[in-house]
């Protein structure tokens, strides 16, 4: 009997019991399956656990259920585009796969850290509905000291201050999105250098089956520009909020709700005033978008994500998403930069 | 999103109902809001008493049709947009809308009502994350 301990430990950090709940549901009917607990402990570690040792759920959908609840937390995307055909089409699953792990066979991921270092730990094509993506998942692991704020007077020339050491695990991903989009997804942070320093070990890693020199930063600023242009015909997909201009003098206008994520450029005098800005050759440095409940999509509730603020390339979800819900704002970002 | 449906209320408490007529016009106005600003309200229907704006408030709560939540004022003198709580439960360094982070302990909190469905304060969203 296989020990599922680590895994059933990162079931129950990273998923909610609805989730669990969800997929047991789906083996139901087969041997010992049971969906209700008396707490989340006794569904992850009864429950779950029963129904995997009794071979009635396929353990890569218990894998794919800690993929959903770890790799969508709040987080930075960087895209880049590959505009060179004979690269793209080089990088396929098998040839990722065996440029890093030696392997093109598919292998079960690997769930532990590596104290203070960043390694690879899943490589796995994406979906069935996208046969050619792939992602490369990244555990990090980090022990920093965190004050406390204890302050010990020992003597009067002798104040100590009380640290701790705190240990971090930490998700980086890349996404291949065929036909040419590379994704880098890294966690949101307090600190800009170490979200930095995130998208630098990602490329490291990956440097071996990334050719980045052949690709581009895909910048979104014309992207931004477009959603304002179209959001009257587009009412029922998205709507607008905090946004930053730049006027050919390289003055900056920003416009911020009062409440977060309001309808900012609907109506009235912020639309009229940034209408303006456009029309005076002003061009977009950030844009926040609000996308709409789309039930068809399979995503809950509206994704707010921040367009361009740090880098033109880059989209921040400040809230926990679906993996469904970040592809869809994707999805959406890649048709309105068509037309 | 928060509810418009004040009026049925005013039948509890019929003094009121001129305040509730009033918050169901003033969501039906700010419809992509997600949480009521009492301050910005008043602001906004300056025909209404305080205190029945208050007690009308109040009664939304006890009728499980708002919560209250707090949140904390920028340095830019916008809404962050977290919510918590209680005023207590607001971390000391939370980002802004820039996601600049900022010292919360010297910036003013605000009370702010959200609708009960979807309008679950952020901090209580991560507790429920965790929760059975």
């Amino acid at each position: 009997m296989e020990d599922y301990k680590q895994l059933l430990d990162l079931i129950e950090q990273q998923c909610t019991a609805e989730q669990v709940k969800a997929l047991l549901r789906t083996a139901s009917g087969n041997k010992n399956v049971k969906v209700s607990a008396a707490s989340k402990e006794e569904l992850v570690r009864k429950n779950l656990r029963e129904a995997l040792d009794s071979h009635s759920l396929d353990l890569e959908k218990v894998y794919d259920l800690l993929r959903e609840g770890e790799e969508n937390g709040p987080q930075h995307i960087l895209y880049f585009r590959c505009p060179h055909k004979d690269v793209a089409q080089q990088l396929t699953l098998g040839h990722v796969r065996s440029t890093l792990l030696g392997t093109s066979a598919p292998i079960p991921p690997r769930l532990e850290v590596k104290r203070q270092d960043y390694v690879i730990a899943d490589v796995r094509s994406w979906n069935d509905r996208k046969p050619l993506d792939w992602a490369v998942k990244i555990y990090g692991h980090e022990v920093r000291e965190e004050p406390t704020g204890e302050v010990i007077r020992e003597s009067p020339s002798r104040i100590l201050k009380v640290f701790v050491e705190e240990e971090y695990r930490y998700i980086l991903m890349a996404r291949w999105n065929a036909p040419d989009l590379l994704e880098l997804r890294v966690p949101r942070d307090s600190s800009v250098v170490r979200v930095d320093n995130w998208y630098k070990i990602l490329r490291q890693q990956l440097r071996m089956v990334i050719p980045f020199d052949r690709f581009s930063p895909w910048s979104l600023r014309g992207v931004s520009k477009v959603l304002f242009d179209e959001q009257e015909r587009n009412k029922r997909i998205y709507r607008l909020g905090d946004a930053q201009l730049e006027d050919p003098d390289h003055n900056f206008v920003t416009f911020e709700s009062f409440v977060p994520d309001s309808d900012l450029f609907g109506e009235g005098a912020a639309k009229s005033a940034a209408q303006d800005l456009l029309l005076h050759n002003s061009s977009y440095k950030h844009q926040r978008v609000i996308w709409l409940e789309q039930k068809d999509e399979k995503f809950a509730g509206e994704i707010s994500c921040m367009i361009g603020l740090r880098a033109e390339n880059e989209v921040i979800f400040s809230r926990h998403q679906t993996s469904r819900g970040i592809d869809y704002v994707t999805a959406q970002l890649r048709a309105f930069s068509k037309r | 999103m928060l509810p418009h449906n004040f009026a049925h209320l005013a039948s509890a408490e019929p003094r009121l109902r001129a305040v509730f007529s009033g918050l169901d016009r003033w969501v039906e106005s700010h419809r992509t809001w997600p949480w009521l600003v009492p301050g910005i309200v008043a602001r906004d229907l300056p025909t209404l008493d305080a205190f029945d704006l208050a007690d009308a408030l109040g009664l939304a709560v006890s009728h499980g049709l708002l919560r209250v939540a707090y949140t904390v004022l920028t340095p830019s003198g916008v809404l962050a947009d977290q919510s918590f709580e209680s005023p207590s439960a607001i971390p000391s360094l939370i980002p802004d809308r820039r996601e600049y982070y900022f010292e919360t302990g010297s910036l003013p909190i605000v009370p702010i009502y959200t609708g009960i469905k979807g309008g679950v304060p952020d901090e209580m969203a991560e507790r429920e994350l965790g929760a059975s």
